[in-house]
């Protein structure tokens, strides 16, 4: 039988795919849309029941032939699937393509069932989820496996088997272990993957007998039970103790999915990078390095779903010779309306393109991400942009007029067109060193933290181009503020940038000293080993340099360990061209001077007092060296009264951002479930609608524009966003004349410092004994010796 | 920065800084707050009005109907309806009138004073009526909220150290994995004493009542059968710190006759002493928990009555004089 024809093939039915083939539909081109699982929009059935999607950016207009709102998951879906009919979408489940081979025009698809089709253009809108692993075992291909958890309330009082050792598998059998007998399966020895609260909240649950565990083992073989057993299945467990046979009545899979990048690549699509989430080189139409092939959606590297939609709609309408603006031309269009002056939004780019070089490398459609996430600014002459200390969640570039940076010592700084600044914060995630004020005419492109470090992780001439500035003015601010611009750049090509994850070691007891480190994001503690283990002696938070003290005249090698507490990064420039700057200028001698006294005076004194020292590893190994403002309850002075709580839940409609008894204690120091407002927020890592703000003092809180995908809960090593439906507050009056609370979505919620309240944040001053306080990570050596010399 | 309002100096008149929440400051207990500086007001408004007193003294007796009676008298008034409102301050938690802990410092240095501040207004006269009533009552809030500053500042170390620096869910995880671990051992021997550990697991008991908790006695059980006569001639007896068990355990481990009988004998007696151990610690905790609230339970009734037996004080005077 010869193969089937169409226009065009799409892959995936997910909201990109459906919205691609309704449009093909419309312009009655003959389409397919090829679907490996069994239903439309995967990823979306898997959102737990009645879970509110939300249709961010809201500025951005929707733009296909499917309707798509904000709304509950069944409501969204059912939406679609009504799309589908009505437009005669044509959609083949099941239907998993393993191969394309050929070119624009014939393109050939290989199905997994051996059936083959033929197309003239592709569509990949795989999304990024990628398909799930499935047991590959006897039995795995029974009704009682599946990969996902709609439900964990589904199932009362059954035996399940959840194999994996990933958060999601630990999460999946920790909420069904509430009311169903769990046996967790992990392959290994222990939970690497894990997120630290998750591990904690496993252990502490296998410990008081909630679920069973068995390490280093695998599923052999599943199979139903004989009649007279208590559960329909039964499932063969390998362990090396042996095996045995346990019956149960369902078995969950959570072994990770396979991502799709593999099969994308092998179809000769190149990707712009070697990062795990690097996007295909794609051109304004979406086109990726095969022509005729097209790749839209998450894969693209555009993970909201109207955005998905439009492009699917966009697509089809370049294949069917309708060349159209894409949907995010008119908000482009108003957010550039000061720099346009009669050019089109493209040139308008190009423009800043050509006048900005950290983006001169840029693609066309990143760069429409980018000024698409950020605001055009004109402060007004004299306007402060930041203050020197203020904290900050966005990077500015001089798209016009001149910007004037102020130091402490040395002359200010005068930027012009094209440069950029409020970097050095970004890369250290501290408050600025330099203030800003706006020259005449100033127009500046302000982007948010996450944008731009999403950049400069897929983007090595972004990150290239901070990287070089950064050095040029770190050298300057803190080395030189009074040398000569070509001194400073000759010391820059010198100075090296190094990374260190967290545990590793910057150097060692023993090393040559042949560098002089400067602190730029992250902290470690130099320590000396003593008969228990390592001794803290010091603390470095970022911006400052690495035991210059022991760089004393004379000395040949390092006399402590210097050990990165959270992921660091470091610069550093050799030591004779240090020696030689130090020998000509007085100032650096002066400051060395006065740093290496402070350094020698405090490792003397912890050394006097090695208590401090646990104190201080303690702390450190809670994550207290990436806090800006953690919260610390001295346990000698809490009574228990839970004021702290209720204060949290009263300032926060009800729901508590902190749980008290939770967290780890040591000498009677204890470290509660609550923000610590990081230096660098896991939690902004990856907010799709840019929800996670920093304010000038620091706070880092969510705002309303939340659209509940749980990311951040994902992301924060710490446990300390909730997921939580937030009730409307109705007034007693207005609940007797009917009114009932409007039923709320699920949004992330986390501790915001109180921000809104003039008193600080109320934990603090609601603790009627003082035992509550929040710290800044710069004062845990002050802490670590106060606790020290409290507790005898 | 943050800034506080205007309006709350009115009602919270000895706060002279910001609300005491700096990122610098480390633990500072509420006895301690700001270097005492409500100690040192409550003793410098002491000092003065004994020594204002003493010189008034000299021109006519001290009584509470004299200029400076009346001032004392006013004073002491206010001063009652100040500490009154710590009340309302621990329970606004929007409130931007300064921390809760510096006002609990104020509360208590100022609450001392009034002691000494409303015995020179009385003139150490006292008798059968309203007013020594509310002179009384005064005297009885003090001192039970002099027992809240002990308790306050001694229970939660004395805790800590007798959890031995572990949390109160610890110890109780600690005691399900020692239960777990006895049923372990027991299942291997005869069903007598699997039955035993068995009650002795499932009647031991931890906290119960208010007079319970704060007794602090281990009120576990366990139940003895009949060998001969049955079932309903089983007695629930004591089993404090598990001690009709261990005792149980070591006869049986007494008369063993084998060496794995016995060996498991010996480690069945190791985790019931354990146990017993475990529950002292946390029945002691309970109980210093309760004592930790109990105080505020005569505290708050006493204050209430306070304020009426003032309110009918100031009346009676003003209306009878």
């Amino acid at each position: 039988m010869p193969d089937l024809e169409f226009d065009v093939a799409i892959l995936g039915a997910g909201p990109a795919g459906l919205s691609a083939a309704a449009r093909a539909a419309q312009r009655k081109l003959s389409h397919i849309v090829l679907e490996a699982g069994a239903r439309h929009a995967n990823t979306i059935q898997q959102y737990q029941r009645r879970k509110h999607v939300m249709s961010e950016p809201g500025l951005l207009p929707l733009r296909s032939d499917i309707a798509f709102a904000a709304g509950r998951r069944e409501a969204v879906l059912q939406g679609w699937e009504d799309g589908i009919r009505k437009t005669n979408a044509q959609i083949r489940y099941q239907a998993e393509v393993t191969a394309i081979s050929g070119a624009k025009g014939a393109f050939r698809l290989a199905l997994k069932d051996g059936d083959a089709l033929r197309a003239g253009h592709v569509i990949m809108a795989l999304g990024v989820q990628g398909n799930p692993r499935r047991l590959e075992v006897p039995g795995g291909e029974l009704s009682c496996v599946q990969t996902a958890l709609e439900s964990a309330d589904a199932y009362l009082r059954e035996t399940i088997i959840v194999v994996g050792a990933g958060d999601a598998a630990i999460e999946n059998a920790l909420a069904l272990a509430v009311q169903n007998r769990v046996i967790l399966v992990n392959r290994g020895a222990d939970f690497p993957r894990a997120k630290d609260s998750n591990v904690t909240r496993l252990t502490r649950a296998l410990d008081a007998g909630r679920l069973e565990c068995s390490y280093r083992a695998a599923v052999k073989l599943i199979s139903a039970a004989a009649a007279e057993s208590a559960a329909p299945y039964q499932v063969v467990l390998g362990s090396p103790e042996g095996e045995r046979t346990v019956d149960c009545h369902r078995v969950i899979a959570r072994l990770g999915a396979i991502a799709p990048r593999r099969f994308v690549e092998s179809i000769g699509v190149r990707f712009l990078d070697d990062r795990t989430d690097a996007i295909p080189d794609l051109s304004p139409q979406y086109e990726s390095s095969v022509p005729g092939l097209f790749i839209i959606g998450a894969l693209a590297g555009c993970p909201l779903i109207k955005q998905a939609m439009n492009q699917g709609y966009e697509v089809i309408e370049h294949l069917s010779g309708n060349p159209i603006q894409p949907a995010d031309h008119p908000v482009l269009e108003a957010k550039l309306r000061p720099l346009l002056g009669g050019r089109e939004v493209a040139a308008t780019l190009d423009l800043i393109q050509d006048r900005v070089p950290t983006f001169a490398g840029l693609k066309a459609l990143a760069m429409r991400e980018l000024v698409l996430a950020s605001k055009i600014v004109t402060p007004r002459k004299g306007r402060r942009i930041f203050a020197r200390g203020d904290y900050s969640s966005s990077v500015f570039h001089v798209l016009q007029g001149q910007v004037q940076l102020e130091a402490d010592a040395g002359e200010p700084m005068l930027l012009r067109a094209g440069q950029l600044f409020g970097e050095m914060s970004l890369i250290s995630g501290r408050p600025h060193e330099i203030g800003a004020v706006a020259g005449p005419e100033c127009m500046l492109l302000e982007t948010p933290h996450g944008t731009i470090k999403k950049l400069a992780r897929t983007e090595a001439s972004v990150r290239s181009y901070i990287d070089r500035v950064f050095v040029v003015r770190a050298l300057r601010l803190l080395l030189l503020p009074r040398a000569r611009a070509e001194t400073i750049h000759a010391l820059a090509v010198r100075a090296q940038i190094h990374s260190i994850s967290a545990g590793d070691t910057l150097f060692e007891q023993g090393d040559p000293i042949d560098r002089l480190y400067l602190l730029r994001s992250g902290s470690v503690t130099l320590s000396r080993p003593t008969r228990s283990g390592d001794g803290p002696v010091a603390y470095c938070a970022a911006g400052s340099f690495v035991d210059v003290a022991g760089c004393v005249p004379g000395a040949r090698s390092r006399t402590v360990t210097a050990r990165a507490t959270v992921a660091a990064d470091a610069l550093s420039i050799d030591f004779e061209s240090f020696s030689e700057l130090l020998s000509s200028d007085e100032a650096l001698q002066r400051k060395v001077q006065v740093e290496q006294e402070q350094q020698a005076a405090a490792y003397a004194r912890m050394k006097a007092q090695p208590e401090a020292g646990d104190v201080l590893s303690f702390l450190m190994s809670h994550g207290v060296g990436e806090a800006t403002n953690v919260l610390v309850i001295d346990e000698q002075l809490c009574i228990g009264c839970d004021q702290c709580e209720k204060a949290c839940a009263h300032t926060h409609e009800g729901v508590s951002r902190l749980n008290r008894r939770a967290g780890p204690s040591f000498y009677s120091l204890h470290l509660p479930t609550s923000c610590r407002h990081c230096e660098h927020p896991h939690c902004m890592r990856d907010c799709p609608p840019n929800a996670i703000h920093r304010l000038p003092d620091g706070e880092v809180f969510i705002d309303d524009t939340c659209i509940g995908c749980g990311n951040c809960e994902e992301s924060c090593p710490y446990g300390v966003i909730q997921m939580a439906e937030v009730p409307e507050r109705v007034g007693i009056v207005q609940r007797l004349l009917g009114r009932r609370p409007a039923e709320a979505a699920k949004t992330a919620v986390k501790c915001d410092m109180c921000k809104d309240l003039n008193a600080g944040p109320a934990c603090v001053s609601a603790c009627p004994t003082g035992a509550a306080i929040r710290i800044h990570a710069e004062d845990v050596v002050a802490l670590a010796r106060t606790r020290a010399s409290a507790v005898r | 920065m943050r800034r506080t309002s205007w309006l709350w100096p009115v009602l919270a008149p000895l706060r002279f800084d910001e609300s005491g929440i700096g990122p610098k400051l480390m633990h500072e207990s509420f006895i301690n707050y700001r270097n005492h500086r409500y100690g040192v007001f409550a003793v410098a408004l002491c000092l003065g009005a004994v020594v204002t007193s003493l010189i008034d003294s000299r021109r006519e007796p001290q009584n509470g109907g004299t200029w400076l009676g009346y001032t004392l008298g006013s004073i002491a008034a206010l001063l009652i309806c100040y500490l009154a409102l710590y009340g309302v301050r621990r329970r606004s938690f929007k409130s931007p009138a300064g921390s809760a802990a510096g006002w609990l410092s104020a509360h208590v240095y100022l609450g001392v004073a009034v002691l000494c501040i409303a015995t020179l207004h009385c003139g150490f006269q006292f008798g059968w009526n309203v007013h020594t009533s509310a002179f009384v009552l005064m005297l009885l809030v003090s001192i039970s909220g002099c027992w809240g500053v002990y308790v306050y500042a001694r229970y939660p170390g004395l805790m800590i150290r007798q959890r031995g620096n572990s949390s109160r869910e610890t110890l109780l995880e600690q005691l399900s994995t020692l239960d777990r671990r006895a049923r372990l051992l027991v299942s291997a021997l005869d069903e007598r004493l699997q039955s035993y550990v068995e009650e002795a697991i499932r009647r031991t008991h931890l906290g119960g009542g208010v007079w319970a908790q704060l007794r602090g006695r281990d009120r576990s059980t366990i139940l003895i059968p009949d060998a001969l006569r049955g079932p309903p001639f089983a007695r629930i007896v004591s089993n404090e710190g598990q001690h009709v068990l261990i005792q149980r355990l070591a006869q049986e481990h007494a008369g063993a006759h084998e060496a794995s009988f016995a060996a498991k004998l010996q480690d069945l007696l190791e985790v019931a002493s354990e146990k017993a151990v475990l529950v002292g610690k946390l029945q002691k905790d309970i109980q210093l928990q309760g004592l930790l609230q109990f105080w505020l339970y005569c505290h708050l009734p006493l204050c209430f009555g306070l304020l009426a037996a003032l309110v009918i004080h100031v009346l009676a005077v003003f209306l009878y004089r």
